[in-house]
């Protein structure tokens, strides 16, 4: 165990290198700060500072949208098939909707665009709607998905 | 907005709903820190997106911020905990110390003579070229320690308590760094005593 005396000894050595790293260091030119990023901290701040969306969160957002995109669309599949529990009807909070768009972004197989689609058209227009049983194939179904909507919306 | 306020003056109106005092008290670090940001991720993209996380967080933390307490030292040690959970994601080895040779002797520098001084060995911007490259090699554990120090003038002391550590462990380390510098300085033909 060293000695307090030279462990203040060590340290001012080290500071002193420190201070003539740094002098060289200060002559780099600072990075400049994007415009108006700043900005956008204090804008995001003022709206309620909501977490930063940084790109890695979206990824990982779009990726858990897709999934729950492709689970709403296959319960809906299955709910058309198979009949709603008790004949309620279907309706959609602001959270399926935000996660159905986001997942229109994604290339979707054709069958699950259409499906998103209607189910987008449905939660715009806010509408409740009755499921019938329907006879036939799942993939048939939704295949020509838009049209079921369609037929179930008329009903 | 009076700039002579201190930081503490600026965080009270803040908390107070001062937008401006907020924006000037960030407007003070910005620069420091996407500078810190950039060096430490080596990517303008992350450090933008890290930035915006930093401040975030940070304005979510004032209404618990003790006043004894130095701004400055609680904005890097957010931005640092970012960089490291950034470096993970990236499975880089950032959080990986370096803990061998812990009894490094500290006095190397202090007794071998003159202490180094870069900055006197030659004026050119080769020489500043070079520090930027020694240390963008050093390991990433060093380098953060390093950048701390230069781009934020924080002391050891400080650096240690960013870091949770006592101060005999984080100097050790910074004299590691040190010497790497210098021997990348040397491999490069400068003469470095």
């Amino acid at each position: 165990m060293k000695p307090p005396e030279q462990d203040r000894h060590d340290s001012e050595g080290l500071e002193r290198t420190y201070a003539a790293l740094s002098r060289l260091w200060q002559r780099n030119r600072p990075e400049d700060v994007p415009a108006g990023l700043l900005d956008k901290v204090l804008a995001r701040i003022a709206e309620g500072g909501r977490p930063v969306r940084t790109r890695r969160v979206l990824r990982w957002q779009r990726n858990l949208s897709q999934v729950a995109g492709i689970a709403a669309a296959l319960l809906l599949v299955a709910t058309m098939h198979l009949g709603w529990p008790g004949g309620g009807g279907l309706s959609f909070d602001r959270s399926d909707e935000l996660l159905l768009v986001e997942s229109r972004e994604a290339a979707f197989s054709e069958v699950f665009d259409g499906a998103l689609a209607g189910l987008d058209e449905l939660v715009a227009e806010d509408a409740d709607f009755e499921l019938l049983p329907m006879d036939g194939d799942l993939l048939a179904l939704s295949l020509d998905l838009d049209r079921q909507l369609e037929e179930a919306e008329s009903f | 907005m009076p700039t002579s306020m201190t930081d503490a003056e600026l965080i009270r109106r803040s908390r107070d709903g001062n937008d401006e005092a907020l924006g000037e008290l960030f407007g003070r670090y910005q620069t420091q820190l996407y500078g810190f940001l950039v060096k430490m991720t080596r990517s303008r993209r992350d450090a933008e997106d890290l930035f915006q996380e930093t401040f975030l967080r940070i304005h979510r933390m004032l209404d618990g911020y003790r006043e004894q307490q130095r701004f400055k030292s609680l904005l890097f040690t957010v931005a640092s905990n970012l960089c490291i959970d950034h470096a993970r994601r990236r499975k880089t080895r950032l959080a990986v110390v370096e803990d061998e040779h812990e009894d490094f002797p500290l006095a190397e520098i202090a007794d071998a003579g003159p202490e180094w001084k870069p900055d006197r060995m030659l004026e050119s911007s080769q020489l500043q070229e070079l520090l930027n490259e020694a240390v963008d090699s050093l390991p990433d554990a060093q380098r953060q320690l390093v950048l701390l120090r230069l781009e934020t003038g924080m002391t050891f002391q400080e650096i240690a308590d960013l870091r949770g550590e006592p101060l005999g462990t984080v100097l050790p380390r910074m004299h590691r760094a040190v010497r790497s510098i210098r021997r990348y300085f040397q491999e490069h033909g400068y003469e470095t005593s």
